[in-house]
């Protein structure tokens, strides 16, 4: 039932496109963006070919325009930039209010994103994996790939094979900390969430690619900035999280 | 290292062979971010033409059309920091803006008072019907043509009824006599056909 509503929603990303929705149904479809990264690209796409309909459109302003417009300029005070986004607004015990997430990437919809994907597809399979485990999980025949840019120049990478029940998340980019650590977690809709381990980040920012196993009923994948060794529950706000429902 | 070709003959004395090329919206932008008014005034006269149009499209109204492009206009100075490029290009973010204005224009309306000023602005406003010559953009404007002829005749009008119209999709499944379920498809697919067809790579 749940996924036909989602089905339906996804269906929504030409009206919103086209600006055509209004009220709870715009409202609701931009709720769902935030969970989906493949709409969110898929609108994307769709903006760039309504913004060539407007441009088609093109007529010359009324010549007197132009001096109204750098008139008001001029004494237009210009919007401060925006603060830094932070990864993920911050909220203790994230993991029970369903999270308010930058980042989010749907598993269930995955779409091919493109050249990232193959492209961290193939990193991922450079990385030499100790455990056969992981080459088991990314060459897994139901195998996903969901890839994302949490910030720019951080891309995170999660594969998951339903049938193994397990994931394995990969990344580059990451600072190496001081003191600290890279924890991920794993978050059950009951509102329990568990560890998946630490992050090993090498000094050139790539992210050795970690295996969660018995993914079980886990709905999201979060990573968190925890004291040196990890904490037993997450203690600080995710830096960015991902949906993995199925 | 230089890898210029060593110019030779009458070469050597040539005139600079290439304009320098315009720089990218987006770069533009970003100059506006920085209070940069220069800038701004090269990016009015880049956008100016299709923010224009599109509002006239939508509003029919000159003097109506006017007002809100100004508005437009002056939003993307204000607002030039909040433009993130990773999100998408810079032409379609004003775009956007342009087409939220003017359909919130069109659909805040209706009202009496409205109504009347738009007949009283449009009694002593110049009618400007030429379309922008510059030839680029008519270039790109035949292009659209072309490719939305490509469309189902469901699929190319409930995308520019929407558009142009400035109608939600109910409005549109209304209009077109045809089921929510449908428009909504027929919106989506015929926008991926436009889209392909275009060239659009995002």
């Amino acid at each position: 039932m749940s996924r036909k509503l989602r089905q339906d929603l996804h269906t929504l990303a030409g009206a919103y496109a086209l600006n055509a929705l209004r009220d709870e149904e715009l409202r609701r479809f931009e709720q769902h963006l935030l969970h989906c990264d493949a709409c969110v690209q898929e609108v994307r796409g769709m903006t760039e070919t309504t913004a060539l309909l407007g441009s088609a459109a093109a007529r010359t302003p009324p010549p007197e325009m132009r001096a109204a417009v750098l008139d008001e300029v001029a004494r237009t005070r210009q919007l401060a930039p925006a603060p830094p986004q932070p990864f993920v607004v911050t909220r203790s015990r994230w993991w029970q209010r369903g999270l308010v997430v930058v980042l989010a990437a749907c598993l269930a919809a995955l779409i091919a994103l493109g050249a990232v994907v193959v492209d961290q597809r193939r990193e991922i399979s450079e990385l030499r994996s100790e455990e056969q485990q992981i080459a088991a999980v990314m060459s897994a025949p139901d195998a996903e790939y969901v890839s994302a840019e949490p910030s720019e120049g951080v891309s995170v990478t999660a594969v998951a094979s339903e049938s193994m029940g397990s994931l394995v998340f990969t990344g580059q980019g990451l600072s190496q900390l001081d003191d600290q650590d890279y924890q991920v977690w794993l978050a059950a809709p009951d509102g329990s969430v568990r560890s998946a381990g630490l992050l090993t980040v090498g000094a050139d920012g790539a992210v050795e690619p970690l295996l969660a196993e018995q993914l079980a009923d886990a709905q999201t994948l979060a990573v968190t900035i925890e004291p040196a060794g990890g904490s037993p529950q997450p203690t600080s706000d995710p830096m960015m999280s991902m949906s993995i429902e199925s | 290292m230089n890898d210029e070709p060593v110019a030779h003959g009458p070469m050597r004395n040539a005139p600079e062979p290439v304009p320098p090329a315009r720089p990218p919206l987006a770069e533009l932008l970003t100059q506006v971010a920085r209070g940069d008014e220069r800038a701004f005034e090269d990016i009015y006269d880049r956008i100016s033409p299709a923010v224009y149009g599109l509002i006239r499209r939508i509003l029919r109204d000159p003097a109506q059309s006017q007002e809100v492009a100004q508005e437009v206009l002056v939003e993307v100075w204000r607002s030039a920091c909040r433009y993130d490029e990773h999100r998408g290009s810079a032409h379609a973010w004003i775009m956007t803006l342009a087409h939220r204005r003017a359909v919130d224009r069109v659909r805040s309306e209706q009202a009496e008072s409205d109504r009347q000023a738009r007949a009283a602005a449009s009694a002593n406003a110049t009618p400007y019907d030429q379309v922008s010559e510059e030839a680029t953009s008519r270039l790109e404007s035949e292009r659209v043509q072309r490719c939305l002829q490509t469309l189902t005749e469901l699929q190319r009008q409930s995308v520019t009824l929407a558009y142009y119209g400035g109608h939600t999709y109910r409005e549109v499944a209304k209009l077109l006599s045809a089921p929510l379920g449908t428009v909504k498809t027929r919106m989506r697919d015929g926008l991926i056909r436009l889209r392909d067809c275009l060239g659009v790579e995002w």
